[in-house]
This record gives structure tokens, sequence and C-alpha cells, in this order.
């Protein structure tokens, strides 16, 4: 499911499996992947069960399927640790770009994945400076306070905690939209977040299983 | 050469005359018996175990060197103290010290626990002392150094004081593996147990020596007179319907403290000791400096400090937790208070005994009540111990993350073989079911990840080596282990300490993690009576300043929650029976009998025949009020049944209240509470795997993993090494509960997490015994305008959880809607 808002003059979906599609460019926006963080984990002693490789590239398969796609953009992070990518890592990555061969994948560098000196995924995706002007919108990892154009981010991995009084309280990964910013949720597995606090003039999209419900708070 | 009948010698010259029960150990450690002593502190239980050890192998030092010019005794460690306490080894160690010197022996001490400088472990190592005296975890990780498993081959006796605090616990679990190590190390050792307030005798022999044929088993008589008592207010102060700070009762506190040179209070958080320190110093300014305060959260200095303090009787009153709860010798406290409930009479009667240790004095205790319904346990208390119903203690059942965790121990020290290592683990009482698959289990856990069905590729913390021993895969893991043994779990800690030029080493306390990061820098808070201003936080430090003003904030530390045990509970119903017939007992109900007239007034006074029932209609919703007196680990559980088993009925949320007297549910949606609960509801088919699945619509079992993760090391509180990259192998337990829920559900932490929720937390036997009573009686429903005196501290406890069958986009709507109502300016979609 997903939800359709304006920003900056184009129509974009805000989708309730934590990632942006823009139908006028046929293109998707993803953040904060984090693939292979579970293994670093387990490289360091730590017993996080296997899965959520494969499950992150079952959702994008998914997504592709459902929304007709010529270009993803990962804004930052898709790669935990680029250092320390295993062999079973890598040829799943492969694998994937073999089934979608006909999508342009871009890598917009977030904090986590700075330096990529490895062969395989500079083979198979476009890797773009830390900030990337993607008409009219500026793809960049982390917020910058003084720009005049609108951002496109991600890294903060927010969350937003609905709270009925002091009693009920449910979180949920989320959108944030403001003036001149759309902060996407995290959209790997395993990744830990951020609450959000109400402000004037933001808005908030909870995904919600399969649905997602907008709160404005103005 | 040895010395004869050297108790009674020592004893001689002390001027003291042995007490049968001294002489029964002497003469049973000379036969080379294990034992258990029961005996409360202060009545000579020490000496009575340690003179019989050291009749059987000490000796005099030759007439040449006397005891003091030996810099090292040639004497190998032989006996092994351990204490739960670390407040506890100082003093322990004086006291053994003593005959030593006294009689010219050829034996050393040493200590080891947390406080220990790591020059003195090394030297600890190195050249060992005859007797060390160290704590559980201290044990541990001792255990863990191949060099010092040598110093215990000749181990003879093994001694293990206040083993009645230990028995129940995680930590009494690491013990008896430790001692099956220590066992197998040095076959014929003794052990000899020292316990008091114990109800099952027999069973605490048992788990202290599981494999020993005969039992020896020694009672001291002497019994030190108690008198408790009840502090009541005057007339004209309001009596309170809630708050567990009590600080009304200051007043009268002062005047009683007044009456005695040297007073201990205990409070039962450490939030609440600070709070009345400052209470105390603002009321009586002339009594700085004849004050303190004491609890875990507060550096070691300062700690040591206050015992001394006490025992050379420079203070009047110690504000103290439970830091101070064991067999601290303390002769000069005459006078001891508990602020609010003691919850069990083990306790209560423990910190009795810390007061009126000189010979022929009487132990004194007064509870200080917070709020009504803490009278009414203080009768019951009293009637309670005047029956002697002390609670009995069990052991836990073969906690696999506690195991885990040994495992990495003994792979760090000299490995082990599978086979061998399963049968040492399962002469322990805690794992004697243990099956070899859940072994298996284990070793797979730390090998793999998990059971071969799910691979954790690049994953080990433990290797095989080619002699077919499981060793340590790697040195950096063996760090983070020992920075993180034990079972003493808490969040994570941050230090305090000064902001000074160059750095300043020394601390004053610690807080934790979730306190310290709501800090903004000139805040103010107050730790161990200080007031300090925040400056900012760095790699797990806080630097502070002296601070100015009044406004500050006092640290919250999450301890555990202790439960009102059942005997305490089933005396209060009995004394509510005798107030639905009018008759009140003992100053305590008398106190209460207009109280209790209103609620039978606007209600019905809860008794053992009737189970009220409460329902009251407000803004939030729809309440019902339940109180079957079970002790708030059952009510959790009743909570959880009965909501879940309503919500399986038709699709709702609730949220939970729990205290010890009773138990509230609060639906959003509305419903007809008379027509649906109903006897079935507290039926006890299906018990268990009703609540297993409450518990997964609920919270519980994710909290409760929390402890199990970091036991067992998926996450840690101590950071070793660079703050950075531990950082960032850091995730929240909660994250872990996710994804071995999605990844791997047949994961038996997951498993473990149940069964503490069940066992522990629900306190499921008990509750097995609440159902059955409840069936046998009638539901009363009252509808009330107003929260009742017996409601009211479940209206102002905050909701511990919420359950719900809700389908989440419903519920996300029901909320949004309610919330919109509350705030009409804003508007959602």
């Amino acid at each position: 499911m997903h939800f359709e808002i304006e920003c900056a003059g184009e129509n974009i979906l805000l989708l309730s499996d934590r990632a942006l599609y823009w139908p006028k460019k046929k293109t998707l926006l993803i953040a904060d992947v984090h693939l292979g963080k579970a293994e670093y984990f387990r490289k360091n002693g730590i017993p996080v069960p296997v899965g959520t490789t494969k499950l992150i590239l079952f959702r994008l398969d998914k997504l592709i399927s459902q929304y007709p796609t010529e270009n993803i953009y990962f804004i930052g992070d898709l790669f935990h640790n680029p250092d320390f990518l295993s062999n079973e890592l890598l040829s799943c990555f492969i694998e994937w770009r073999k089934r979608t061969v006909s999508v342009n994948c871009f890598l917009v560098t977030g904090n986590h994945d700075k330096v990529i000196d490895n062969n395989v995924i500079t083979n198979n995706l476009h890797i773009l400076s830390p900030s990337h002007h993607l008409s009219p919108f500026d793809l960049t990892h982390n917020f910058e306070e003084n720009s005049s154009m609108f951002q496109i981010t991600g890294h903060v991995h927010p969350i937003y905690r609905l709270k009925k009084g002091s009693i009920e309280k449910i979180k949920f990964p989320c959108f944030v939209v403001r003036p001149k910013v759309l902060i996407l949720p995290a959209f790997g597995e395993f990744v830990g977040g951020y609450k959000v606090s109400p402000q004037i003039n933001q808005s908030i999209y909870l995904c919600c299983d399969q649905d997602i419900i907008g709160i404005n708070i103005n | 050469m040895a010395v004869k009948n050297l108790g009674a010698k020592w004893f001689k010259l002390r001027g003291w005359k042995a007490f049968p029960f001294q002489k029964e150990v002497w003469k049973a450690l000379s036969e080379n018996k294990s034992g258990l002593l029961h005996a409360t502190t202060g009545s000579g239980k020490t000496y009575a175990v340690w003179l019989g050890a050291l009749a059987c192998w000490s000796q005099v030092v030759s007439e040449q060197h006397s005891h003091k010019k030996m810099l090292q005794s040639k004497v190998p460690l032989t006996v092994l103290w351990i204490t739960p306490m670390r407040a506890l080894s100082a003093d322990t160690y004086s006291a053994l010290k003593t005959p030593l010197e006294e009689l010219k022996l050829d034996w050393t001490i040493g200590i080891r626990t947390g406080d220990t400088s790591s020059y003195q472990k090394t030297k600890i190592i190195n050249s060992p002392p005859s007797a060390l005296v160290t704590t559980p975890e201290s044990l541990s990780l001792l255990l863990t150094r191949s060099e010092s498993l040598n110093n215990f081959a000749h181990l003879k006796l093994i001694v293990v004081d206040e083993w009645h605090e230990l028995i129940g616990n995680k930590r009494g679990v690491l013990l008896q593996l430790a001692l099956a190590r220590l066992r197998k190390i040095s076959p014929n050792v003794l052990t000899w147990g020292m316990s008091a307030t114990l109800a099952n005798l027999d069973y605490a022999f048992d788990v202290l020596n599981p494999t020993s044929n005969q039992r020896c088993i020694i009672q001291a008589e002497t019994r030190r007179k108690i008198v408790i008592d009840t502090l009541f207010p005057d007339k004209r102060t309001r009596l309170s319907y809630y708050g567990h700070l009590g600080l009304m009762m200051l007043p009268y506190v002062l005047q009683e403290i007044e009456r005695y040179s040297c007073s201990l209070i205990f409070t039962n958080t450490r939030a609440q000791c600070e709070m009345w320190y400052q209470a105390l110093l603002e009321k009586k300014p002339e009594w700085a400096g004849e004050i303190a305060l004491h609890h875990s959260s507060l550096d070691a200095d300062a700690r040591q400090w206050v015992e001394a303090a006490v025992k050379s009787g420079k203070l009047r009153a110690v504000i103290c937790t439970s830091s101070l709860d064991l067999g601290v010798d303390f002769s000069p406290v005459e006078k001891v208070f508990q602020i609010g409930s003691p919850k069990s009479l083990g306790r209560l009667l423990q910190r009795a005994g810390r007061s009126g240790h000189s010979p022929g004095k009487v132990s004194r205790i007064t509870i200080v009540p917070t709020y009504h319904l803490e009278y009414l346990e203080a009768a019951a208390v009293q009637l309670a111990i005047k029956f002697n119903r002390v609670e009995p203690r069990l052991s836990l059942e073969k906690p696999y993350d506690v195991l885990v965790q040994h495992m990495v121990s003994t792979a760090m020290s000299n490995g082990f073989v599978s086979e061998i290592f399963f049968q040492e683990v399962k002469s322990t009482y805690a794992y004697r079911n243990l099956t070899f698959a859940e072994w298996n289990w284990c070793i797979d856990f730390l090998h793999r990840g998990g059971d071969s069905l799910t691979a954790y590729p690049e994953y080990q913390r433990i290797k095989l080596d080619e002699n077919n021993y499981w060793q340590l895969a790697n040195a950096n893991f063996g760090k983070r282990h020992l920075a993180n043994i034990g079972t003493i779990v808490s969040e994570s800690q941050v230090s305090v300490r000064y902001w000074k030029r160059g750095g300043s080493k020394k601390t004053l306390g610690s807080i934790e993690e979730s306190f310290a990061a709501r800090l903004k820098p000139g805040d103010h808070f107050i730790l161990g009576g200080n007031l300090l201003e925040f400056v900012k936080i760095y790699q797990m430090i806080a630097y502070v300043r002296k601070g100015h003003g009044k406004k500050s904030y006092v640290p919250r530390w999450n301890g555990g929650r202790l439960s009102l045990s059942s005997e305490v509970s089933g005396a209060m119903l009995n004394q509510l029976e005798l107030a639905t017939q009018a008759i009140y007992k003992g100053p305590e109900m008398r106190f209460l009998k207009a109280l209790l007239e209103i609620q039978q007034y606007v209600s019905a006074i809860p008794s053992s025949d009737r189970l009220l029932i409460e329902i009251w209609q407000s803004r939030e919703g729809s309440h019902a009020f339940l109180y079957p007196f079970a002790g708030r680990g059952v009510h959790s559980g009743l909570a959880h049944l009965i909501a879940f088993r309503l919500a399986t009925a038709s699709e709702n949320t609730f949220a939970m209240s729990v205290n010890d007297y009773g138990f509230e549910l609060l639906s959003f949606k509305t419903i007809d509470w008379s027509t649906n609960i109903t006897h079935a509801m507290f039926d006890c088919d299906n018990l268990v795997n009703d609540i297993v699945s409450s518990l997964n619509a609920g919270e519980t079992a994710k909290r409760r993993f929390r402890e199990i993760a970091q036991i067992s090391g998926l996450i840690f509180s101590n950071y070793q090494g660079s703050y950075k990259t531990a950082r960032q192998l850091q995730a929240s337990s909660s994250l872990f509960f996710e994804v071995f829920s999605q990844f791997d559900p047949n994961n038996r932490l997951l498993k473990q997490a149940e069964i503490e929720v069940l066992n522990q937390e629900l306190e499921i036997s008990r509750l097995g015994d609440a159902l059955k009573k409840i069936q046998t009686m009638s539901l009363n429903f009252k509808i009330i305008q107003h929260p009742t005196p017996f409601s009211f501290p479940l209206v102002f406890e905050r909701f511990q959880e919420t359950l719900s069958t809700e389908k989440l986009t419903d519920r996300v709507q029901r909320m949004l809607e309610s919330i919109q109502n509350d705030y009409p300016d804003r508007y959602y979609q």
C-alpha cells in the first residue's frame, strides 16, 4: 500500500514497506539498508540469525515487481561495513543484480559506506558523491543545514511512538516530511531506530504493516 | 604442629564460652563431614566453621619466625570463603584474621572482590593465601584463568556464607556450577553452608551438596529477641492513599531516631534512599556529619567509609538499601527502620537482625508504612512471624543463559571435553535434569550460533581443537566475556566523576545510562547526598561539578521488584476477614478501622471467600479491579490470563496494572464485566498455553529477554577496549528479540525467556493455586463512582503492560480517534 503526497512539485508515493516511489521517473528511493550488519555481529562473536539478507533482497524484488522500476537510488548505508563483506553476501548481491539487470542502481554514499573499493560492488552499482542532485531533489545521506533545495535523506532511522495518554504506546518506523526535507525510514532488517518528536510543520507517515497512516500536526 | 582443641583454646584466651552448636560444628569438621549451619549473624557462626577448619589443617608457626615476618605462607590455598556481598568481605577478613595472629598460626588470608586492586588480584594468583575470601562473581573470574585452577588443587574446605541469599537466584546457579568445577579439581573438598531465615534446610543442604550421601545440619540455638512494631502518625496527619516515598512520616522517624544512639533506615529503592537523606539533612542540618547514606551505586570508597564509621559508632543514622542487608556486624546499631513494605518475612527478620548485636541486647525494627494498605501488611507480617512462617527458597531449574556463560568461562581456562563436562554440570542440583540435547544446543549456540538447522556462518565463540577440547575461538571475545561475567544484570552504568582539568580519576558512583542520556548540561541531580551539576558525558563517563541551587533530579535506578510472599498475603486476608465481622485486633487494624469502614460502605472489604471485583467507568475507559491478594507476580499472571481470554473472545486492547494486593484491567472498548468475567475465566485448563499466548500478545517476554541477552553475552553493559568498536556491536535486546522471533523462533534463549516469565515473574505454580482458590470463591461485583481506598493505589500505579488482539491498523485508528478527541486542534488523516 502507499500514500501519495506532493513534494517540491512532484507526486511521490510513500510505500508501506519503507521505501519511496517516484512514478514520473520510475524510480525507487531507499535508505539505510545496512546489508551485512548481522554478519558483522556474527564475525565478532554475537549470534544473530541468518535470513536478513535474503529477506531484504526479496522485499526489493517485490517492490520492483509492484512498481514499474527503471532506477533505484540507495541513499546511504547500503552496506553496513564494506570492508567486511563475506563471499556469501557478495554472491547474493551479484545474483540479485543478475535478476535486476534492467534496473539502474545508484548509491549515494553514507557514513557506513564512505569508501568502497570492492570490485563486485563498483561493477554493479554507480557510486555517486555523498550528495547527488536529482532535480528537483537533493539526495543526501545526512541532512544538510543550509540548503535551499528539497532534500531526501536517511541516516536517522526515524521511529514514531504513538501514545494515547500514558498508557498505550506503539512504535512504528515512519516517513518524516517537513517543508524542505523528507526523511526516509530505514529499509534494512535488524536496524535500530531513533524517536522522532512532534514538531510544527511536520507530517509523519507511519509504516503500519501493509498500511501507511498519515499524522499531520500543524 | 597442630593445636589440640584449637577452638576451645582460643575462646578461653578471649574469655568466651563455646556454644554447643559451635562444638558440634568443630566435631563434624574433624570427622570430615560437609554440612549446613543454620544460624543468624552475631551468633558465632563464623568462628564455628573457621576454628573447626583451623583445627583440622593449620599448624603453629615455629618459634623463630613470628607470624608477621612471614612474607608468604607455605600453606597452599586450603579454605575458600564465599560471601555474597562485597560489604561483608572486609568484615569477614578481619574476623578470620584475628585467631591466626593470636594463636600464631601459619596461615595467611586474602580477599578478592570487585573492589580489589589489580595488583592484589595478580598477587593472589601468583602466591595464593591459605584462605581466600571472595564473592561468587570473583570466583567465576578466577576459574577463567588456568593458572589459578592449579591453586585450587589443595582446597580442603569451601564455605558459603548467607547461602539462603544465593539459593533462589542465578547467582546461586553460577555458584553451583563453580562448586562443581572446584570438586573436579579437588575431589574430596568439604562444603559448609551457613544460612539464616530459611524454611527448608534439608533441601538447602542438598542443593549445596548434591553428591553427598549423608546430611549434616546443625541449628544454632541462640535466638535473639526481636521486637517488631509499627510507626503511626498523629491523628492530624492525613493518611496517604498512595505513594512509596513515605516522607510524610519523616517527623515521626526523627523522633524515634533521637531515642537511639545509632539507627539504620532501610528504603526499598536507591532513589528513595537519596531523597530520604536529603529530607533528613534539611530537617536536621545540625546532624550533618552524623548521618550518611549507603547504596550499591555509590563508589566503593564512599561505601567503605560509611561501613567503618558505623562500626566505630560515629554515625547516628544511616539510610540504606539492601546494600546493607547481610550480616555486617554493626554492633553500635540499636534500631532498624523499614520504610515501606518489607515484602517477605525473611527480609524483615534479616534486617531486624542488623541491630542489637551486643550480648543481651534486643533486635528492634519499626515498620514505617508509606500508605494505608501497608499498615495492613505490617499487621499481617507481625502475625505471620509469631507463627514462624518464613518463606522456603527454591533453586532455579537449568537456566541456559548461565550455563552458556559458564561454558565460555571454562573454555577460556583449560578448555573442556564435551561429554566429560556434561557429566560435571549434571552433577549440580540446578542442572540435574539437563538432557544431552539441551547440552548440545548450548554448545551449538556458542559454536555455530544456533542448532544445525539454522546456520550462523562466520560465527564462532568456541572452537574444537585437535585434542577434542573446546577452547575460546578468539582472545578478544575473552576480554569482553570477563568484563561481563556474572548474573547481576543492570542497565549500562555510567560512572560519575568530577570535571577537573587533566581529568579526575575519583568516581562518586554510577547512574544508569538511560538517566544520563536525558541530562542536559546545567541539569542538577543528587548522588551520594551531593548536589551535582551535569557538565557532559563522554565515553560512558558523566562529568559533573558541585551544584548550586535547589532544583534537582534524583536518578532513577531500575532494580528488581520483590513480590509479596504468600505467607504475608495470606495473613492479610485473615485480618480483612476479621474486619468484615467488625473485629479489629492490634494497633494497625484499629488504625485502619475508619478507612475499612469506608471501603465496606462504598464497595466491600476483600475477603477469602468472596473475590471483590470493582467496576469503574472513567474518561480513559472501562476499569475492573480485582483483589486476590496473591502477590504482584501472580497478579501479573492473572491479569495477562484474564485479559487474553477476554481479548480472544472479542478483539480488544487492555492495559494492566498490578500491585501486591490486586490488579486492574482497563478496557478501551466498552465491555460488560459482570457477564464476561465468570468462573470459566479462572479455569485451570489450558493455563500454560493461554499464558504463553498472552505473553506473545503482550510485552513481558521481551522485557525478560533483556536479562537473558546480557547473561548469555548477546549484549553487554561493560565496554572493554575501544569504546567506539564496542558501540558498533551494541544492539538493543528488543532488536535481538525481534530478529530471533522472526528468523530463529526455536532459539532456546527465546524459550528461556518464556519459561522465566512463567516461573519467576508470573509465578506459575502460585498462579495455579490462586486459580483453584478463586474457583471456590463467589464473584462479588461492585460498581463504584470513584476510586476506593483499595483501588486508589492501582489507579496511581503506572500501567505496566498492554495486551492486544486488535488488528494493528484498527488499533492505530482507534488511538488516533481518541487522541483527536483530546487534542482537537491537531488533525489526522
